[in-house]
């Protein structure tokens, strides 16, 4: 029933992650590629890679049948589908479960219930964690009205089929409420083909912390702590770091138990993580969503935990239990991770790939990347940009920092601009150093001043 | 898998299917370069063989073939289920392969009319993108 030979349907630094999590583990790896990604790491490193198609994602990675259809005749009895591509829809598993392939993952009934934003409130409310205050289907203007007034402004209105903020939108008053619902309806039927809407409180000044989880699908659960990635633009992550050092121990030890009811609630198997928004003026979480599936800053809860998230999350798709009870898993310590974009933060972000004409990657002291990078290598226009995950570990969050400094500055990166020098910015910041950052505080704060005065 | 066929028998199958073509056709000659064969088949009043004018001339001489191959390749990943013979002469339509993802069949067609004059792959082979399958020369 262990898997013997895993077929990773990912690409970039998630692919490259994966085939070394199983090759600790003994275990045969056939990587995907799109013709855009022969020449890979991850292609290099794995036992056999297998071209699915052309560069575009929509004719390569993200087509479940050539997916499948690569694993089960390139012999592969477990199959890996890392963040993002088809990791969240129901359909991958659905297939691989046709075809005999173990799925690292949660069942599809369980992706598509989490994936569905109102389901996943019920089940959460089911299991005890507190939600947003909010109301459930706002099916017209009157309604947003009536809501708005009852939950008290400033509100959402979100999409129910959205994600990744998108189709949400503030209203500060009735009139908002009712003009907001019309247009953020409208465009959620244009873009999801659901404009059904639903409607929580808006917390000005909110923190993103999440929870590790890791279940075996019979209703136990551990957690590895929690992570805050409060520093974002547009709803991306730039920075993420474990633990969240702006909660009490009780409200950790609080939102830990929340984010386990609710996997265990689901007897959740593999991996996930619980978002939730933290009110820091109320002190109060309320649980936002799950991702059904590993996530890109997992590296941070793996510094302080000193625990293989992959590697287990490919033991349990081999049938095994949870390797150690919740007494077993130690968090200490402080961990810090930048995503690494090859994008130009003084032109708003655009995405600028290229050749890489020079890598002199960090050394030292609890310092990882996560890369597939290397001098010379090409990174195509047709997938994100991220170029890979800086990751520092320190005693204490000073001395994460410190040490993240530090290998931001002996980083060399030539041939495409990054986000090193704007997120060296970040971490410098007094309010990042007194840790008195929230959800908007990029965008209001700090980037107002990015690009005005010479780096 | 595929048995795999005894090499020199099948330079002799690929040869007589090539004559065949060169006889239906009425072509007076073809030369088919391959990764590590080439063939030439001419007839008395054909053109001379550009094998021996290579080794004969310095400069090289100018090789556009008389009937240029075009390479048709897999579009995507894919069990070979059945493939063309060397030989076969196809109208603009006419089936050369059939694939099939996850059981459900498919088919690569001839885009134009012509002559297959070789063949890359063998049913039950995983083909992926860009996989040659077969080299065909287009009629006329």
């Amino acid at each position: 029933m262990a898997i013997k030979r895993l077929f990773v349907a990912n690409r970039g630094e998630i692919a490259l992650r994966v085939v070394r999590a199983a090759q600790a583990l003994g275990i045969e790896t056939v990587v995907a590629v799109s013709d855009a990604d022969r020449d890979t790491a991850a292609a290099k490193l794995a036992d056999r890679s297998v071209v699915l198609g052309p560069a575009a994602a929509a004719r390569s990675y993200l087509d479940p049948r050539l997916v499948v259809h690569a694993a089960r005749e390139s012999g592969c009895d477990g199959l890996h589908p890392g963040y993002g591509f088809l990791s969240e829809r129901a359909i991958l598993p659905q297939l691989c479960e046709e075809h005999g392939i173990a799925f690292v993952g949660p069942r599809p009934e369980v992706i598509d219930a989490l994936g569905d934003k109102l389901r996943a409130r019920a089940m959460a409310a089911a299991a005890g964690v507190p939600l947003v205050p909010g109301s459930e289907n706002v099916a017209s203007a009157a309604d947003a009205r009536r809501e708005g007034d009852r939950i008290g402004y400033p509100v959402l209105l979100k999409a129910s089929a959205g994600g990744g903020g998108r189709g949400m939108v503030i209203a500060n008053n009735g009139d908002e409420a009712e003009a907001g619902f019309q247009r953020a309806s409208a465009e959620a039927e244009a873009a999801f083909g659901d404009g059904t809407m639903f409607m929580e409180r808006f917390v000005p000044q909110a923190r993103h912390v999440e929870v590790q989880l890791m279940g075996d699908g019979q209703g136990n659960v551990l957690h590895f702590g929690e992570r805050d990635c409060s520093v974002q633009r547009r709803y991306q992550k730039l920075i993420e770091e474990a633990p969240c050092a702006a909660m009490s121990d009780d409200m950790r030890a609080k939102l830990h138990k929340s984010a386990v009811d609710l996997a265990a609630s689901v007897n959740y198997r593999n991996a996930g993580t619980a978002e939730f928004l933290f009110d820091v003026r109320r002190q109060e979480f309320y649980f936002i969503e799950v991702n059904a599936r590993i996530q890109v800053e997992h590296p941070v809860s793996e510094m302080i935990s000193g625990f293989d998230l992959v590697q287990e999350q490919i033991r349990i798709a081999g049938g095994a239990g949870l390797s150690v009870t919740q007494d077993q898993v130690k968090l200490t310590g402080h961990a810090i991770e930048c995503r690494i974009n090859a994008e130009d933060s003084t032109r708003d972000f655009m995405p600028s790939p290229g050749r890489i004409t020079r890598w002199v990657p960090p050394t030292g002291e609890g310092i990882r990347l996560d890369s597939h990078m290397h001098e010379g290598a090409l990174i195509p226009p047709y997938y994100d940009s991220m170029v890979g995950k800086l990751i520092a570990y320190g005693a204490d969050r000073r001395q994460a920092i410190e040490r993240l400094v530090e290998a931001i500055d002996s980083f060399v990166i030539e041939g495409v601009p990054t986000t090193l020098g704007l997120q060296r910015a970040i971490v410098t910041h007094p309010d990042f150093l007194e840790n008195r950052i929230h959800t908007r505080w990029l965008e209001q704060v700090l980037l107002p001043e990015w690009g005005k005065e010479p780096v | 898998m595929t048995e795999q066929k005894d090499p020199v028998a099948a330079a002799i199958d690929d040869a007589r299917a090539l004559m065949d073509a060169l006889i239906a056709n009425d072509w007076s000659e073809v030369h088919v370069t391959g990764d590590d064969f080439a063939i030439f088949i001419a007839k008395e009043d054909g053109g001379s063989n550009p094998m021996l004018a290579l080794a004969e001339v310095d400069e090289p001489a100018d090789l556009a073939p008389v009937h240029p191959a075009k390479t048709i390749s897999a579009p995507h990943v894919a069990t070979l289920d059945w493939i063309a013979a060397v030989g076969d002469l196809l109208e603009p339509g006419q089936v050369v392969a059939r694939l099939s993802v996850l059981d459900e069949p498919s088919e690569i067609t001839a885009p134009r009319s012509g002559t297959i004059v070789r063949v890359h792959a063998s049913p039950g082979d995983l083909v992926e993108f860009g996989t040659p399958l077969v080299d065909l020369v287009e009629a006329g």
